[in-house]
């Protein structure tokens, strides 16, 4: 494991959009390119461009866009527990257990509390292959937004931020080591800080 | 200097020549405007179908349909209008309107930017539009359900861009894929 940060500043792009480097996605799409299939979860909206990159592997995608998911929490805990739920039971039936290789979170962690967490990580655990790899976000500044960004591929190694709201809420920061402490059975291998506040990170599935 | 033949003069331009050919016959009944401009067979949005449907022709849905939808080697376009709960299998797939069900799409699979899928796609190729909505799985290692793949397979990997690797190129795929990636950020 190595962390480091990076010296790749955000570019403007337009109102509100970033495109910043992703030295960590770069990586997980080089360990994609190594293995002839890959079967990849991905829990932001279908976008062409994702798409296109993930399309030069011989790739199942399954996309389960957790924009309502979050739309949906009221801050009550026991609501949004039931609210996770029901997300987590409509998803597709087709995943097979230890089928998946690479789960996309982007910054959807962000917005789940410890306990929602914990419910998240219990159900998609199951479904990824000892060795699959998680890539998400978080965010280290005192502000987010108030819904998870869309996050476009432009290359391997660059990414655009799409906030879909100028409204922003407390960002809970937590560090790597509460983010292992959330996601048990998840081995940080590679981390990186962006100069726009958003901490890249690879995790791997313990066997 | 004057063409003494009107319909003569414009041949070459398909409205000058559905002009003339009105002015000197009849008013035809009014057809439904789909008709007149598609030609394809095509399920009107007032609509409803529920049962199995197949056939050798393309067909354009803007009404509603459910159950199962197979046109083998014919093309489906699901309207702006149509609504199709339906598991199809069909040779290409567009979609602009609303479908929910699991897709078979022997040759590409289309998704518009106002199209909405909530199911399964399977095809050689898929496309989608920036604006679609999209839930569900995308399996693009899907061959085609008949003698079309191979040809699909050979065909496409030259021409576009998204498609899958032809087989021959399996062995050496990975690695090939990440320099492409390498070549293209650089």
């Amino acid at each position: 494991m190595w962390l480091h940060h990076s010296n790749f500043g955000p570019e403007a792009v337009a109102p509100g959009r970033q495109e910043t480097k992703s030295p960590v996605f770069a990586s997980l799409i080089e360990a994609m390119g190594k293995k002839a299939t890959q079967v990849v979860l991905d829990l932001g909206p279908a976008r062409p461009a994702n798409l296109e990159l993930l399309s030069q592997f011989r790739c199942k995608l399954f996309i389960e866009d957790a924009h309502e998911l979050v739309e949906g929490f009221t801050s009550e805990p026991t609501a949004d527990e039931t609210v996770l739920k029901a997300w987590l039971a409509q998803w597709s039936a087709g995943i097979d257990d230890e089928s998946v290789d690479v789960l996309l979170a982007w910054d959807i962690f962000n917005y789940l509390t410890p306990g929602l967490c914990r419910i998240f990580i219990d159900h998609v655990t199951p479904l990824l292959k000892p060795g699959a790899h998680l890539y998400l976000l978080v965010y280290s500044q005192q502000e987010m937004p108030a819904l998870p960004m869309e996050f476009m591929t432009i290359a391997a190694d660059r990414i655009e931020c799409r906030p879909l709201t100028g409204e922003t809420r407390r960002c809970p920061r937590f560090n790597q080591t509460e983010l292992t402490k959330r996601l048990r059975n998840f081995s940080v291998i590679k981390s990186v800080l962006l100069r726009n506040g958003l901490q890249e990170y690879l995790m791997k599935r313990s066997a | 200097m004057f063409e003494k033949n009107p319909l003569k003069r414009s041949a070459g331009n398909p409205a000058e020549s559905q002009e003339v050919a009105t002015a000197s016959t009849p008013p035809a009944p009014k057809a439904p405007s789909y008709e007149r401009t598609t030609g394809l067979a095509t399920i009107g949005p007032s609509i409803n179908i529920k049962g199995e449907l197949s056939g050798e022709e393309d067909l354009v849905i803007q009404g509603n349909v459910e159950g199962a939808i197979n046109l083998k080697h014919n093309n489906l376009t699901i309207g702006k209008e149509g609504k199709v709960n339906a598991n199809i299998q069909a040779h290409t797939i567009i979609v602009e309107g609303t479908l929910k069900g699991d897709v078979f799409g022997d040759e590409m699979v289309i998704i518009k930017k106002s199209g909405n899928v909530h199911g399964n796609v399977s095809a050689p190729r898929v496309s989608l539009e920036d604006g679609a909505k999209f839930k569900g799985s995308m399996d693009m290692d899907y061959k085609g359900s008949g003698s079309t793949a191979s040809r699909n397979d050979t065909a496409s990997a030259s021409v576009f861009k998204l498609d899958n690797k032809p087989a021959h190129a399996e062995k050496s795929s990975s690695k090939a894929s990440f320099e492409t990636t390498k070549d293209a950020v650089t």
